[in-house]
């Protein structure tokens, strides 16, 4: 032990403090690292929800040119799109949108009879991904419209 | 102790772990997420469904519920007639709708979905 008069006094009880400190501090730095790689994991995933919600939303009510972004039915008459009615044939025409931080790994129709119609495939390895369906009508009937968005 | 300096004792440790179980025992952030709206979403498009078709019969809206969220329980309600399909929940999104037919009867539709 070393002792002068003015000054810190070394001893095995400082030691062992200094040591739980220590172990502390890295305790609450692995925890708030751990924090925020799951709120960073969170944000990722919400960001790919979002997407493939508004994709879906657009998909079933508007009328654009490229179908996997609006397939609604146009009303040449009333010069407006008809929202949740859709036209097969231009369904069928959707292919996947540029690139970006997600692709389309699934756009299908499930008939209400039980028969499904697969639009768009690709494979989805080991990606993240979200499914959504929304209701709509093709003709008279009642139809799922469903796509799966993947990150890259 | 004679010698001026730093010293440890158990209280100042114990006050120590104390903050530590403070600091590590923080409440995790909520995940943000989009299935309110997704949920209302469909709600809407099963209403705008039944507005197009006209209003179908009972058997048949619980068949369209089903169809439009499989797995899930919910209530649908036309003016005072309730119809409940599968269990109650404790969270649910509901969204409604008002229309007249063609005998400008006024018509109130609601459906209700649980998380």
């Amino acid at each position: 032990m070393s002792i002068t008069d003015k000054g810190f006094v070394f001893s095995v009880d400082l030691v062992l403090t200094a040591i739980m400190i220590f172990l502390m501090l890295f305790l609450i730095t692995a925890s708030f690292s751990a924090k925020s790689s799951q709120t960073v994991a969170g944000m990722k995933r919400f960001q790919l929800e979002k997407n493939a919600v508004f994709i879906v939303d657009s998909l079933v009510k508007n009328s654009v040119e490229t179908p996997l972004l609006g397939a609604a039915l146009f009303d040449g008459e009333k010069h407006r799109v008809k929202s949740n009615e859709l036209e097969h044939n231009q369904l069928k025409r959707a292919v996947p949108v540029g690139p970006g931080e997600f692709f389309v790994q699934r756009l299908s129709i499930k008939w209400k009879n039980g028969e499904k119609e697969t639009i768009i495939w690709a494979e989805q390895g080991e990606k993240n991904c979200i499914a959504l369906d929304r209701i709509a009508l093709i003709g008279d009937e009642s139809v799922l419209v469903e796509l799966a968005l993947c990150e890259k | 102790m004679k010698n001026k300096g730093a010293y440890s004792s158990v209280e100042a440790i114990l006050s120590l772990l104390i903050l530590l179980a403070v600091f590590l025992s923080a409440p995790a952030t909520q995940e943000p997420s989009l299935e309110r709206l997704y949920l209302l979403q469909k709600e809407h498009d099963l209403l705008k469904l039944w507005a197009k078709r006209g209003i179908p019969s009972r058997d048949e809206m619980i068949a369209d519920f089903e169809f439009a969220f499989p797995g899930k329980s919910g209530e649908i309600r036309v003016n005072e007639s309730l119809t409940s399909i599968g269990k109650l929940g404790k969270e649910a999104v509901s969204a409604e709708m008002v229309f007249f037919d063609s005998k400008m009867n006024r018509v109130k539709v609601s459906v209700l979905v649980f998380k």
